[in-house]
């Protein structure tokens, strides 16, 4: 019995063992394979966790990449709005963007610069606050969208600005954003203040063309008439029967005259641009001429005049011209000190460098006002009243200076008075032809022709010469002249002819038939004309021709006849 | 269940349902395993008390929820056969382990819806399951005789027809429907319901859980060892591991 029992508690721990061996190898196995698939989970969720970083980390790449893109897309912008300002600034025009309450959300460098401040002053400003309009032909209220969708071109404005008065056109157009809608204008503004001037000055210029071929035609019908008095009234000045009385009054007459020539003179060589005839001329000199035709005037008005003349090197200038530039400075000062104190003292000072020689008028008078400093070289500006003066006095002063590369200037820094200066380059002058005829006799038994269409002038022409037994035959025409010519078988020593003569063959064509026929006596043919055109100088020139410049004095007359006869030799 | 299931897998199917996800959590923290760390994921789960256990618990919960209304006629009570139910399911699962060294993997599941057919014959024809249950009690013979002499069918056929439906693994086919009559299943998968066979002698003689044979075919449970080439004792010890298994379910709110 208790082998059975002890049988059977052996059996069942052998039982117990087996069952714990099974278990033991089970939950082991059971271990493995849990511990297998966890580490395939966690394989899993590491390879998971890797995409995810990887997603990341391209996520983060395309943060980049986008964030890169963007800030290139913002720099490109940024160069572009740059490059948009600087052709906006290079741009002469104003440029402005206004929004539809027409302040100011753009705007260009010269914009910036008429108003006067920096562009960042001028955002935000309506126009109304920039400037201040003169005379407007714009609507003001232009806020409105209506209005703010219309063009507007060329509307002229005249604006106060911080350079001054300008005048400006000004385009204007609706500034639409992608989808159409106004939201402000866009403007563009030209400064046309220059060529408003240039306008003012075309139609002054016009005008003064038009005066000058006016003045033109009537100095050339004064010649005739201003040699003969000319020339009658020198001869009267020369004869011996008259009395102390006559004869002054005959030399006032014939300095009227001369002036009037002078002035004749002036006006042809302001209305016709002629060559400038320069000799050998000492500066000093010049002005003392001019001194001497004012003395008496400047004298009567209480008008002192000081010299400080230093030694001048001789250089080359037209000295009527320079004279009468002088004359112009003498008279201006005179005016000017007379009108405002009834007295005064002009200094005139000269001196000079290696290149230049300088010319000072100084006067104690008022001086130019700042405001008409840049007006007193235009044509016909004048502050004298009328009657008194042309206008054109300093303008031609400038020119004439110009002509002779010089510069003249008003000195704005001087303000007890006026002060003009004149700077004439020295040319070293050319060794001159120059001869003096003066005291020369006329060859006895001399003959002459003398053709012009009016008989006075024939006639003055005749009665000097013949004074000096002279033997002079006349015509009133080209066709006598050539009968005469022939009948006497072109036995002159001179001719003297009219270059304009009424009838087919004028001047020109009877010199260039004489040349053709008898090229001898051509050589001798004196062209006497009041035409200094280049047209007229380049023939002479061309032709080797003597010339009498109408209007005459007898001394030019008896000169150039006498430089015929030598040519004669 | 699930053809060659994973880790994955399993938690994939346990977390589409919420409700299964909570309670198995809840029986994985209970005492029964005692993991010294709380578990807040079915991942985390299966990597601290196992595959095989979590899908036991998944398992047990799903069909725990058929019993889940308690119905009583005539010494029949839904408790009871899910007692039993769990029982036989615990019982086959360790002599497949114990005594043969395997996982049987297959076991458990059987084991749980062995009688699935009563449950079935209990919700849908109530009036028809009260008669057989009174007449069974009456008469003491066995479930499957009387079930087929009023219905014409037995649960063992009904369990076999669901399992087929489902799809269920060929071995639980034959564990559900040979239960009672080990010897006419096919050789292949006989020893699944040898196994139940033996687990519902075993564990009716130690009074676990709804009887379902009054007469106790001590022919039958011979045949069972025969077979199955073990010895009663062996038996005995491991019904004695189920009784303890069975104690701590029900200090684990299972039943």
């Amino acid at each position: 019995m208790k082998k059975i029992q002890l049988l059977e508690k052996i059996e069942s721990l052998e039982i117990q063992l087996r069952h714990l061996r099974n278990d033991y190898l089970l939950t082991k196995e059971e271990h493995e394979n849990s511990t297998k698939k966890y580490l395939g989970i966690l394989f899993e969720f590491k390879k998971k966790n890797k995409e995810l970083e990887d997603l990341k980390s391209d996520l983060e790449k395309n943060v980049e990449e986008r964030t890169k893109d963007l800030n290139d897309s913002k720099r490109k912008l940024q160069v572009k709005s740059e490059e948009l300002q600087v052709m906006l600034d290079a741009s002469p025009a104003m440029i402005f963007i206004k929004d539809r309450h027409s302040k100011i959300i753009r705007a260009n460098k010269s914009f910036a610069d008429i108003i006067g401040k920096d562009v960042k002053s001028i955002i935000g400003k309506t126009e109304g606050e920039l400037f201040s309009v003169v005379t407007s032909h714009m609507n003001k209220d232009n806020s409105c969208v209506s209005l703010l969708s219309q063009t507007k071109l060329n509307v002229i404005e005249h604006l106060k600005t911080s350079v001054g008065e300008r005048w400006v056109i000004i385009d204007q157009f609706p500034y639409r954003d992608i989808d159409g809608t106004v939201i402000g204008t866009i403007g563009f503004a030209l400064d046309i203040t220059e060529r408003k001037h240039l306008e003012e000055q075309l139609v002054q210029s016009e005008k003064l063309a038009s005066i000058g071929e006016l003045v033109a035609g009537v100095a050339h019908e004064l010649n005739n008439p201003l040699s003969i008095i000319s020339g009658f009234s020198e001869m009267i000045k020369s004869a011996q029967y008259l009395k102390k009385k006559e004869r002054e009054r005959i030399v006032k007459i014939s300095g009227a005259t001369q002036r009037c020539s002078a002035i004749v003179d002036n006006l042809l060589r302001f209305s016709r641009k002629s060559k400038m005839k320069k000799v050998k001329a000492q500066i000093n000199t010049v002005i003392n001429d001019a001194l001497s035709m004012m003395k008496s005037q400047l004298m009567l008005d209480n008008i002192n005049v000081e010299k400080q003349f230093s030694q001048l090197p001789l250089t080359m200038g037209d000295i009527n011209q320079l004279q009468s530039v002088f004359l112009n400075f003498i008279k201006n000062a005179h005016d000017a000190m007379y009108s405002s104190n009834k007295k005064g003292t002009l200094l005139i000072k000269t001196h000079h460098d290696n290149d230049c020689i300088i010319i000072e008028f100084i006067d104690d008078g008022p001086g130019i006002p700042k405001e008409n400093q840049n007006k007193i070289y235009d044509p016909f500006y004048t502050t004298k009243g009328v009657g008194k003066g042309t206008g054109l006095g300093l303008s031609l002063c400038y020119g004439v200076i110009k002509e002779h590369d010089g510069e003249l200037y008003y000195d704005d820094t001087y303000c007890e008075g006026a002060k003009f200066i004149v700077k004439i380059p020295i040319v070293k002058p050319e060794e001159n032809e120059y001869v003096n005829t003066e005291n020369e006799p006329i060859p006895y038994n001399t003959r002459i022709l003398i053709i012009d269409d009016e008989a006075d002038i024939v006639d003055v022409q005749a009665s000097v010469l013949e004074e000096r037994s002279v033997t002079v035959d006349t015509a009133y025409d080209a066709e006598q002249a050539l009968e005469l010519l022939g009948k006497n078988n072109y036995n002159y020593d001179i001719v003297i002819c009219d270059m304009r003569m009424p009838g087919c063959i004028d001047g020109k064509d009877l010199f260039m038939k004489i040349k053709r026929d008898n090229e001898e006596l051509s050589k001798r043919f004196i062209m006497s004309t009041g035409d200094i055109s280049d047209e007229t100088q380049s023939f002479l020139e061309e032709n080797n021709l003597l010339f009498l410049k109408k209007p005459f004095r007898i001394a030019d007359l008896l000169d150039v006849v006498k430089k015929g006869i030598k040519k004669n030799k | 269940m699930i053809p060659t299931p994973g880790a994955k897998d399993l938690k994939n199917v346990i977390e589409l349902d919420p409700p299964l996800s909570a309670k198995v959590l809840k029986l994985a923290n209970s005492a029964l395993y005692g993991y010294p760390k709380t578990i807040c994921e079915i991942q985390e789960a299966i990597i601290c008390i196992g595959f095989e256990a979590v899908k036991e618990l998944a398992l047990s919960q799903k069909i725990s929820e058929l019993f889940a209304k308690e119905q009583i006629i005539n010494g029949y009570s839904r408790i009871s056969l899910w007692r039993h139910s769990v029982a036989i399911a615990v019982c086959s699962k360790l002599i497949y382990r114990r005594e043969f060294g395997e996982r049987g993997d297959n076991a458990y599941a059987s084991g749980l819806l062995h009688d699935i057919g009563i449950t079935v014959i209990d919700q849908f024809l109530p009036s028809m399951f009260k008669k057989v249950i009174d007449e069974y009690t009456n008469k003491k013979n066995k479930l499957c005789d009387t079930e087929t002499n009023i219905l014409g069918y037995n649960h063992a056929d009904i369990g076999m027809a669901i399992a087929k439906d489902w799809q269920f693994p060929d071995e639980l086919i034959v564990g559900l429907g040979y239960h009672h009559n080990p010897d006419e299943a096919e050789d292949e998968f006989a020893k699944i319901a040898y196994i139940i066979a033996a687990s519902e002698y075993i564990c009716q003689s130690k009074n676990i859980g709804f009887v379902e044979d009054y007469s106790q075919n001590k022919k039958l449970f011979q045949t069972c060892l025969d077979k199955l080439n073990i010895k009663e004792k062996a038996l005995e010890l491991i019904v004695e591991e189920v009784e303890e298994e069975i104690k701590k379910m029900e200090k684990s709110g299972w039943f």
